[in-house]
């Protein structure tokens, strides 16, 4: 990739991740995704940054704060087969 | 023995339930009597029907009047409420930090609920928390809320995982932690609205003057759940 085009993505990631500051909540969703699916590339950060920009958000703590969990490493589990079993159960779809 | 009126008794009782050390025991490990939530009604995006979010000051007032509906239902479905003040601090770009403060509340049950039952009301809650008629989707619908249970050590966030069509999908958890302490520095916690001042040592550079606080326009005090490290 030439210098121009790899400028040129790395402003609009800084575009991007700016958008995503100004809504409570997205830029640590972002960051979580690019954790969770081990992206490090300009090219894949700004395509999750789009993703979560265009996802519906409540903006409310308790979304930052699942995310904020997750980018720590936590694992989800689901709440039903927690109460119906004798501890909390991991999700299926992170097993 | 002093005997009191019915109205001291009421007021001794609130205050009581209103304490911070009462609060803290609600989330700790140790099995608690009752299961305890945090809710709110808030939302950070608000949009109006063109799918614009709404101003600052319309965004206020619509959440202040879903709150109200909120306390409605949680009172008409026998919980008990306590307003509190849930706040958190994203880290930004180059480490630069955002608050986002909610008006919300503790909920209980009055008497004795199985756990089951409690949490079925609180995914209705968080659904549907101003009792919208219809299935939705509805204007304040939640992402998810803090919930300790007696049988289980640690809190978690339970939640939905985008455009929920019923109180169902919110089975997804998310650990917190077994502990319940004054707040330091964490990025996220609880305050209360009734009771003293925080102290110095729970508050920082992030409050401003106009931040909600004690029902006195004081800070109040604030508790971290984590896993106690």
């Amino acid at each position: 990739m030439s210098d121009d085009l790899e400028k040129k993505d790395a402003d609009r990631l800084d575009e991007l991740k700016a958008e995503l500051s100004g809504h409570f909540g997205r830029f640590t969703r972002w960051r979580a995704l690019c954790v969770e699916r081990d992206v490090t590339n300009v090219e894949g950060q700004i395509r999750l940054a789009q993703e979560v920009l265009a996802a519906p958000s409540t903006g409310t703590n308790a979304e930052w704060l699942t995310h904020l969990l997750r980018l720590k490493g936590g694992k989800s589990f689901d709440v039903d087969e927690m109460l119906a079993g004798d501890g909390p159960a991991a999700r299926k779809d992170e097993t | 023995m002093a005997i009191l009126t019915f109205h001291e008794w009421t007021a001794l009782h609130e205050a009581a339930r209103r304490s911070f050390s009462r609060t803290l025991a609600k989330f700790d490990s140790t099995p608690a009597r009752k299961p305890v939530a945090i809710l709110t009604a808030w939302r950070g995006e608000l949009t109006d029907a063109s799918g614009r979010p709404h101003a600052e000051a319309v965004r206020r007032k619509l959440n202040d009047q879903a709150n109200r509906r909120l306390t409605a239902e949680v009172r008409r479905r026998g919980l008990s409420i306590v307003p509190v003040v849930g706040a958190g601090q994203e880290e930004g770009e180059d480490g630069v930090l955002t608050a986002n403060r909610e008006e919300s509340f503790l909920v209980q049950p009055v008497g004795e609920m199985p756990e089951k039952e409690f949490l079925a009301h609180i995914k209705y809650l968080l659904h549907n928390p101003t009792g919208e008629p219809g299935r939705g989707p509805y204007p304040h619908t939640q992402w998810g809320g803090v919930v300790k249970l007696p049988s289980q050590p640690r809190a978690f966030v339970v939640h939905q995982q985008g455009d929920p069509t019923g109180p169902e999908d919110y089975h997804v958890g998310d650990h917190l932690g077994a502990t319940a302490r004054p707040r330091k520095a964490e990025p996220y916690y609880t305050q209360l609205r009734y009771g003293p001042r925080a102290s110095d040592s729970m508050i920082d550079d992030l409050d401003r003057p106009d931040d909600l606080g004690t029902i006195k326009g004081l800070p109040g005090r604030r508790f971290t759940l984590g896993d106690g490290s």
